[in-house]
């Protein structure tokens, strides 16, 4: 395969994913090494200069969407479901997750000072959070972390992105 | 009673802590605990006289906040000569407001985020069209609490079909369970009437009929239809166009 085949292939392959693919699994697929997938990837997006589309990169991988000075005619045609914005206390209850995590319920509802239980539901029924695991000690309670969805819902390359957590000392 | 309308909303008693402090330009490690504690139970009652429910973990607070200020008010013991400066009552509260005030200011940055990512459309997304004509065209604003027990009052009377009835004082109506039947009925029914929902139901059941509704709404199963003003309410299950293509 010419590097110019392969070109064609990994455009189509972050077209037909359903997720971020990520440039290492493109790379086993197309048997290429990870810089040169990445270096293709770059080449495709600047090909799109042009056009409505972009390559983005979020939740560790890639995906084709639209560019964003589109989003006024796509909401046009209707938004997204999954758009519906977070309350303030999912959004505090989600922070401090992908920060601490894993984290559990009682601590989280320690740090906010509130109970939070109704908070982390609709964030596991948003799938933005998920069961890690349980902690050692009475009950065994569940600890929570962030999931791909996260990332991708905030347009998150890894939850590195995050500010950096400095508590004041 | 009146209607009652929420005050500011806070999220819990350490945001409306950190407004307090916000408010009075104190520095928070050196937070005026008479004047804040003070401020803190004035909000707490105004609560009260508007028929609000106080949050026990705010009533938890205020006695935090009682307790150091008079912890304050008590005069200090000598310092011993080999021990450091005594210890602020106050850090440890201090500590606990400038950790939440962190995620809450990480929450906004993930809400600016989310405004950005927002903007980038993937494909074959379910697109929820937003171009029904609006329903309200004319203000409910006459319509009083009498107006509504009486529609809930006619409603019943409909169903009354003159044989006795039982009256169970106490039924546990899962949640999950009137979810169910609602999805249950709308197989094969395009279109299914709110009111036929509520045929032979207990006041219980057609509470948790509605909360079902609501519910099913919200997880972008089923939209919700009314052509005209107090007109027949229709519920349509959602049409999942993306998966029509394969």
């Amino acid at each position: 395969m010419t590097l110019a085949e392969a070109r064609v292939v990994v455009e189509g392959l972050i077209f037909a994913a359903e997720r971020p693919l990520s440039a290492k699994e493109i790379a086993e697929i197309v048997d290429l090494d990870k810089p040169t997938v990445e270096a293709l990837v770059e080449d495709i997006r600047r090909d799109y200069a042009q056009g409505a589309l972009t390559i983005r990169l979020v939740a560790g991988g890639y995906q084709i969407v639209t560019k964003p000075e589109l989003a006024p005619w796509v909401e046009k045609l209707g938004r997204p479901v999954i758009h519906a914005p977070l309350s303030t206390a999912a959004t505090e209850t989600l922070a401090i997750i992908a920060y601490e995590q894993p984290i559990t319920r009682a601590e989280v509802e320690q740090i906010r000072g509130v109970r939070s239980d109704s908070a982390i539901n609709t964030l596991l029924e948003r799938e933005l959070i998920c069961e890690v695991g349980r902690k050692e000690g009475p009950g065994r309670p569940i600890l929570y972390g962030v999931t791909d969805k996260f990332l991708e819902h905030f347009g998150l390359r890894s939850v590195d992105e995050l500010p950096i957590k400095s508590i004041g000392e | 009673m009146g209607y009652v309308v929420q005050l500011e909303v806070y999220q819990g008693p350490f945001d409306l802590l950190l407004d307090l402090i916000a408010k009075n330009e104190v520095d928070i490690w050196d937070i005026p605990i008479a004047a804040i504690t003070e401020q803190y139970l004035a909000y707490l009652y105004s609560l009260q006289e508007k028929d609000l429910a106080i949050a026990g973990e705010f009533l938890v607070m205020a006695a935090t906040l009682i307790r150091l200020k008079s912890r304050l008010l008590l005069p200090q013991e000598p310092v011993e000569e080999d021990s450091e400066e005594p210890e602020d009552p106050r850090k440890e509260l201090v500590e606990q407001l400038l950790r939440y005030k962190f995620f809450k200011e990480a929450a906004q940055f993930l809400q600016a985020r989310y405004t950005d990512a927002v903007r980038y459309y993937t494909k074959g997304q379910r697109l929820e069209r937003y171009n029904l004509t609006p329903i309200y065209t004319q203000p409910v604003g006459d319509l009083t609490l009498e107006d509504l027990a009486r529609v809930y009052e006619n409603l019943r009377r409909e169903q009354d079909n003159g044989e006795p009835r039982v009256h169970e004082i106490y039924a546990r109506i899962p949640l999950q369970e009137r979810i169910a039947l609602v999805r249950l009925r709308l197989v094969g029914s395009p279109r299914l009437s709110f009111r036929s929902l509520l045929q032979d139901c207990t006041p219980g059941e057609i509470v948790g009929t509605f909360l079902a509704v609501l519910e099913l709404v919200r997880l972008g199963e089923i939209r919700v239809v009314q052509d005209t003003l107090f007109g027949e309410i229709s519920i349509q299950p959602y049409l999942w166009e993306v998966e029509v293509n394969p």
